[in-house]
């Protein structure tokens, strides 16, 4: 590969890496709001089971 | 081979700037898909009613479960290490995933060894794996709070039954005429789910690179109470008085605690007959949520006053909090609920600062595969602790026999305790001539362990 075409290739392979790293935190952020709001569902369902206890 | 590169170590290296914030849901995610095992029991009537059987032969499904947890985390443990978080995650989803999808043909086809087979055994791998693969990497980005890092990692799986139960609860109802009918579609639907969730979370989690620490945060050279500044291989762990000792603090602290949850429901009711089977499941919730945030708060409590004094009030006060419950523990509903919440938030607690306490005492090279030998104990306490509470329940009488029918099981529990809080007051420092040297460990953190570390041939 000439100096041309490898310089080429490494840019392009920044830029993939760059993109990949983008839509891991992408994914991550996205990660962040799933697990919380499937934790708040859990936590809210079951404070209303829960509260049975107590109220009756 | 390609597409397969992307699952290796090498590959999940974070760049330089990557926050660790970033991390946890990644575990989070993992640990509150494979948590759904918690919540099993919303699938045994279903079953026994498909299968037309008793309880038992469907409790196998669920202990096989538990048993191949215990065992694949403690013979995967090295694999994992060298393998890194992120392959282990996808072996850990599809397991978990396909022990569902093939428990799912086992109940269309009425094939219950099938469900033995998927649902125990192979999605059982799955939770081993799955339980392990973020811990130690989770550590390896929180060195400075690891026990915030480990609790936020095993808190999802206690949270994973807060959500799979109402969950599969809604499905059983919304696929079929019955809950019976409507097992196999539940599991299909739970098992595409999770496989999303845990393949999401192994694209998103990394390690961090070799010589990254956390702003601000300069590692100790030297030893420091029980903080070792030396590393330990999981194969030489095993061989030091303070690994049995942890076996046994963990051993105790799950009998305690399991022995209550496993017989939650009954318990209170006997103790107050006025209570419905609704509020009673109202109380297995509420311990589910101290289970659940005892795994957060009190792991990460550790990082402040230390893992050993941590363990002291699980064990010391838990004994006490048992003794409580013997006397006063049919005063009020309230009082009841107080003392079996906390000791419940204790149990959470002791499983999520043990791999805190373990890289603490062996260093972080090879925690998750120390932590993966020594959730045998989990295993162990998993049978002990329903075995000990329901056999003498029996004997003095059953339900019928009245709270006094708890009194003497909850009193082998003080006593249960009482050992593992003598087991941890004896924990000291790890002889430095278990630890690897010190080149060797810098080197198997930088080639990210592609080697396993050679047994260490001790000259005392």
């Amino acid at each position: 590969m000439s100096s041309r075409g490898a310089s080429q290739g490494s840019s392009r392979t920044t830029t993939a890496t760059a993109g990949g790293q983008g839509s891991a935190k992408a994914a991550a952020v996205l990660l962040w709001v799933l697990v919380s709001g499937g934790l708040l569902y859990g936590v809210v369902q079951t404070v209303v089971k829960a509260s049975q206890l107590l109220g009756g | 081979m390609g597409t397969l590169s992307f699952l290796d170590r090498e590959r999940t290296v974070a760049p330089p700037g990557y926050s660790r914030w970033l991390i946890p849901p990644a575990a989070l995610a993992v640990h509150l898909s494979i948590g759904q095992v918690y919540a099993f029991s919303v699938f045994k009537q279903p079953l026994q009613d498909h299968f037309g059987t008793q309880g038992t032969p469907i409790a196998v499904i669920f202990s096989i479960a538990i048993v191949m947890l215990g065992l694949s985390a403690a013979f995967g443990g090295t694999w994992v290490e060298r393998n890194g978080p992120r392959r282990t995650m996808v072996a850990a989803a599809l397991c978990f995933s396909g022990g569902l999808f093939i428990g799912a043909a086992g109940v269309a086809a009425d094939q219950l060894w099938l469900v033995y087979l998927g649902y125990g055994v192979i999605g059982g791998i799955g939770l081993g794996l799955g339980y392990i693969s973020p811990v130690s990497t989770l550590i390896k980005w929180f060195p400075d709070r690891p026990g915030l890092a480990t609790g936020l990692a095993i808190m999802g799986f206690g949270g994973g039954a807060l959500i799979a139960s109402p969950l599969s609860d809604r499905l059983l109802n919304t696929y079929g005429v019955d809950p019976a009918s409507a097992i196999a579609p539940a599991f299909l639907t739970l098992g595409a789910l999770y496989l999303v969730l845990m393949l999401l979370g192994a694209f998103v989690v990394k390690v961090p690179a070799k010589d990254w620490r956390p702003d601000g945060w300069t590692p100790s050279e030297h030893s420091s109470g029980l903080r070792s500044a030396g590393d330990v291989t999981a194969r030489n762990a095993i061989r030091t008085p303070q690994f049995w000792l942890l076996w046994v603090v963990l051993f105790t602290n799950v009998t305690a605690g399991i022995g209550i949850l496993e017989t939650a429901s009954p318990m209170v009711r006997t103790f107050f007959p006025d209570i419905s089977v609704a509020a009673a499941a109202g109380y297995v919730g509420v311990l589910s949520l101290c289970n659940m945030a005892g795994r957060f708060v009190w792991s990460s409590t550790s990082d402040v006053i230390g893992r050993k004094r941590i363990y002291m009030l699980y064990l010391g006060v838990g004994a006490v909090l048992y003794l409580g419950a013997v006397l006063l523990g049919t005063t009020s509903v309230v009082v009841f609920v107080l003392l079996t919440g906390i000791i419940l938030s204790f149990y959470g607690g002791g499983f999520a600062t043990i791999p805190a306490y373990l890289k603490d005492l062996f260093g972080g090279l090879q925690v998750g595969a120390i932590h993966g030998r020594l959730l045998t104990a989990w295993s162990a306490a998993g049978g002990a602790g329903p075995l000990i509470v329901n056999s003498l329940v029996d004997a003095a009488g059953g339900e019928s026999g009245g709270a006094g029918a708890y009194r003497l099981p909850l009193s082998v529990m003080v006593g249960v305790l009482v050992v593992g809080f003598i087991a941890n007051a004896l924990v000291r420092p790890v002889d430095p001539t278990f630890h690897e040297p010190s080149d060797r460990a810098r080197s198997d953190d930088s080639a990210a362990a592609t080697t396993v570390p050679r047994e260490r041939v001790r000259s005392r």
